[in-house]
């Protein structure tokens, strides 16, 4: 076969710099979401505590943490969440305290003003109670699948609403994320050489997005009603006390009566 | 074997910490290279285990305690330079959380306990074990007894050389007052006796019951931190309250108030060595394990509760930034 001229042609084209960033960083960011909501949702080590059960436990922990004026409870507490971070993974951990221990330089740097006007050490238990807090919550999403929270969030009588939007919420971040995704590799592999309209690109990925979600949200309305929603969240499965859930509820009662012995009765 | 603070002058700090150096460098360079990225959190903890031996306070006749170390034990499981990262780590965690050994005098502290020691036994160890391959606990045991005792002997003389280089106009010592001929018998006494047997039982015991629960850690595949290792960090976390049932404080490192009372070998000292008085001093966060407000006991397990697991979760983050390289061929060998 004879190949044409223009074809055994050299290709000599090289395209201009262009600065893209743009979209590769946003690309890497959706996946960054994409990826934790993937891997928070398949979650199954701690299978046998039910998310009823450690959100109670949470609350009442944090609770405790607030309310507490001294540093003997605080460290007892800090005891028992290092224990419980030892179990994560370390790359796990390393996002979790890091997020705990900004949170502490944060709230330590918005009291610093108070230790220099002399208000004593006591303003520096506010970074601890921070860093508790945080890590705490940090731990209780990285323990138990969001779908499970949300589920429990119905025992503690929030609004039908709330609740819908929340599930909805989350649930479509993960559906538009793989949309925005899929699209901007697209973008990405097609844009050769100097693009002078970023803004039209970027704007063009969003609006799709939009109009997807739009199409998307009526659908999932329509099979909703199809399949007998009529505006009720069915309660979740009744609620019984499971050796998990007992122990937790030991570990709190120590910790209530670790309270009153180190804060009340002082 | 704790020095406290401003026992050693800042120059004597300063050389010890110079000298550690290298050292530090060193370790972290052949960890990087030799453990691989799974065996990086079994070091946090092995650090975990020298912190919990060190809180088992031995009591010796005449007022003193003493404690184990445990290094020669790491240096057996996890090769010396190891052994030498993860003591002091453990060392830092207890001087800066603990107040258990100075700040300024870390390097030295480092220098005896996780430079002498680790490596001091494991040479011994190694060297035994060639020539008796079929007893190698006894050889840890007895490569942990020279290690203790020669850490205590550096102890001593970094103790003992103080009075002779740094006197004030009146003779009077301005760090640590006690001479080498007083320091060397002091220290050796109970390591020679009563504290080196504490390390040999020590090592010894946790090598015979590793090598019955988990005989993949003595081989030096990567393993698996199974209940047995979990289990008996769990026990010696349990167990540290009986470091409470000794009351005395340990050779040179009294306060300072203490130390102008004591009335050691008949001669009473009689004053404060003025560096002491007038030295730098760091508040850690829960002096001698104690936390305000509770009971010993309690604060005593509480402190070892966080101390362990503060070195384990260092540890953990610590691999999760190596990006070691995978030992493939040892899960080929396991599959």
């Amino acid at each position: 076969m004879k190949i044409p001229a223009w074809a055994m042609r050299e290709e000599s084209y090289e395209p201009d710099r262009d600065r893209d960033y743009f979209i590769s960083r946003s690309l890497l960011r959706v996946m960054k979401v994409l990826f934790s909501f993937r891997h928070q949702a398949r979650k199954t080590q701690w299978n046998h505590v039910s998310a009823v059960g450690a959100l109670c436990f949470l609350i009442g922990w944090l609770i405790l943490t607030v309310s507490a004026h001294g540093a003997a409870f605080l460290f007892c507490q800090l005891a028992f969440e290092l224990l419980l971070l030892c179990l994560l993974d370390g790359r796990i951990l390393r996002q979790l305290l890091g997020n705990a221990l900004a949170a502490a330089a944060f709230s330590a740097f918005l009291v610093a003003p108070a230790i220099w006007l002399g208000n004593g050490g006591n303003v520096l238990l506010i970074p601890c109670k921070t860093f508790l807090t945080v890590a705490a919550l940090g731990m209780l999403t990285e323990f138990l699948p969001w779908n499970q929270l949300t589920a429990a969030m119905r025992v503690f009588h929030l609004p039908q609403v709330v609740i819908f939007i929340f599930d909805t919420t989350l649930r479509y971040i993960v559906l538009l994320g793989e949309i925005a995704g899929e699209m901007l590799t697209a973008l990405k592999l097609r844009s050769i050489g100097h693009n002078p309209h970023k803004g039209r690109a970027l704007s063009g990925v969003l609006g799709v997005m939009f109009l997807r979600s739009r199409e998307m949200s009526e659908e999932m309305y329509q099979a909703m009603v199809c399949r007998g929603y009529t505006g009720e969240y069915p309660a979740t499965a009744s609620w019984s006390l499971r050796r998990a859930e007992f122990c937790l509820l030991v570990i709190f009662l120590l910790f209530v009566l670790l309270y009153l012995r180190l804060e009340v009765m002082r | 074997m704790h020095i406290p603070e401003n026992y050693l002058s800042p120059s004597t700090c300063a050389v010890m910490g110079a000298a550690m150096l290298p050292v530090w460098l060193m370790a972290v360079q052949k960890v990087r290279q030799e453990i691989p990225k799974e065996k990086l959190p079994l070091l946090g903890i092995g650090a975990a285990f020298s912190f919990l031996s060190m809180m088992f306070n031995i009591p010796l006749p005449g007022g003193t305690t003493g404690h184990a170390v445990g290094a020669t034990l790491l240096a057996v499981l996890l090769g010396p330079w190891s052994a030498c990262l993860a003591v002091s780590i453990a060392l830092f965690v207890q001087a800066l959380f603990f107040g258990d050994g100075g700040i300024l005098a870390f390097g030295a502290n480092c220098f005896n306990m996780a430079f002498v020691m680790p490596f001091s036994g494991w040479f011994v160890y190694r060297a035994l074990k060639k020539m008796w391959p079929r007893h190698h606990i006894l050889a840890a045991g007895i490569g942990a007894y020279i290690g203790i005792n020669l850490a205590a002997l550096c102890a001593a003389i970094e103790f003992g050389i103080q009075p002779l280089l740094f006197t004030d106009a009146a003779g009077q010592a301005l760090y640590c007052p006690y001479p080498l001929w007083i320091s060397i018998p002091a220290m050796m006494v109970g390591h020679l006796t009563l504290f080196g047997l504490a390390e040999v039982v020590f090592t010894t015991a946790v090598l015979g019951y590793l090598q019955k629960t988990s005989p993949a850690l003595m081989t030096g595949a990567v393993p698996q931190t199974g209940k047995a290792v979990y289990g008996l960090l769990v026990l010696l976390i349990a167990g540290t309250p009986l470091g409470l049932l000794a009351a005395g404080t340990a050779w040179g490192e009294w306060d300072p108030a203490e130390l102008a009372g004591q009335d050691f070998l008949g001669s009473q000292l009689g004053y404060t060595p003025a560096g002491m008085e007038t030295g730098f001093s760091f508040e850690a966060l829960f002096p001698d394990y104690a936390i305000a407000g509770l009971p010993d006991t309690f604060g005593y397990i509480l402190s070892a509760v966080i101390g362990t697991a503060l070195l384990i979760l260092l540890f953990k983050v610590l691999a999760s930034f190596s990006s070691g390289k995978t030992d493939y061929d040892s899960s080929v060998r396991e599959g």
